[in-house]
């Protein structure tokens, strides 16, 4: 037998045969047994719920306190108000007021 | 491509080979496309994929385990996963075959390296119901000796040997499938038929 015979006969004999009926039937079947909408309803909701949930809430509390943080900065609200006491760091004060001009100290009360 | 182009396609494929199996590398175009349809949960996608792949997932997996219902859990499981995780497969990387296959692969492996209480079943392949008898008998047992000189082989052999003859990838595509050189897998594969033959001329399927 040639080389080129014994080729032949390695393609003719390992090429693959038709899968039994039985195996494609249960691949058919996938799809129907197994649905894809039980992974779509995996919604973000399903972090809060389950073993996901401490840190889950913990990581949007700490989100929610930094929105609130910055729009308590940003509208203002807090602006008018504030006054940076540096009369315990006393060396710090002509620093302080170089950095936040407008922002009033203990000093401009006294 | 639409999913209609690539039915389209399919049906031409089928027309031009006939029964003639189809080589793996025709089937490389529309892969992406299907895969994309069942990650939106195209059931219809996922039966042209599987059809597509089945008869030579099917192929391989046997080849490997040796055992007929070994490989049809493998490829059940692989399938269902392929279903369930169609992202698993990124393109840009392999073709889609040469990764199907080299998953196949693995969880045979994985799967005949654990333990087992029972001796695995033997391979039988059904007959050509369109050969006449005593050709279909010879063919048999042909069949059953080529199968045999294959499980013989060493495990890194019998996977060169199945990639390239059973899941009809280039010597390429069976070297990134089984994650070696291609210099490394073509030495592979020399050794592998050598083996063969050897064993089959000691059967006295062939002629020295």
């Amino acid at each position: 037998m040639t080389e080129r015979d014994f080729e032949r006969e390695l393609e003719r004999g390992l090429s693959p045969r038709r899968a039994p009926e039985d195996l494609q039937r249960r691949i058919v079947r996938i799809p129907i047994d197994h649905p894809r909408e039980a992974r779509a309803k995996r919604s973000w909701l399903h972090w809060f719920s389950g073993e996901g949930a401490p840190w889950a809430a913990g990581l949007a509390g700490a989100f929610a306190s930094l929105a609130i943080g910055f729009w308590l900065g940003f509208s203002g609200t807090v602006n008018g108000t504030t006054i940076i006491d540096t009369a315990s760091a006393s060396a710090d004060e002509d620093a302080v007021a170089l950095v936040f001009p407008s922002v009033p100290t203990i000093g401009d009360y006294q | 491509m639409t999913a209609r182009a690539i039915m389209i396609q399919e049906m031409a494929l089928t027309i031009a080979v006939g029964t003639r199996s189809v080589q793996a590398a025709e089937l490389v175009d529309g892969d992406a496309e299907l895969l994309q349809a069942i990650a939106g949960g195209d059931r219809s996608a996922f039966d042209r994929l599987s059809r597509r792949h089945l008869d030579r997932a099917y192929g391989v997996a046997l080849r490997m385990t040796g055992s007929r219902a070994d490989a049809q859990d493998v490829v059940q499981d692989v399938f269902l996963r392929l279903w369930q995780r169609p992202d698993a497969w990124r393109p840009g990387q392999a073709q889609f075959s040469t990764w199907l296959y080299r998953v196949i692969v693995n969880r045979c492996l994985d799967l005949k390296r654990r333990p087992k209480g029972t001796d695995l079943d033997s391979v039988e392949e059904p007959q050509d119901p369109d050969a006449n008898a005593e050709d279909s008998l010879l063919d048999a047992e042909r069949s059953r000796a080529l199968d045999s000189a294959v499980s013989q082989l060493p495990e890194r052999q019998r996977e060169a040997i199945v990639l390239t003859y059973t899941a009809g990838l280039r010597n390429a595509e069976a070297a990134s499938a089984m994650e070696i050189s291609v210099k490394a897998f073509e030495a592979l594969l020399v050794r592998a038929k050598r083996e063969l033959r050897d064993y089959l001329t000691g059967q006295g399927w062939m002629q020295p």
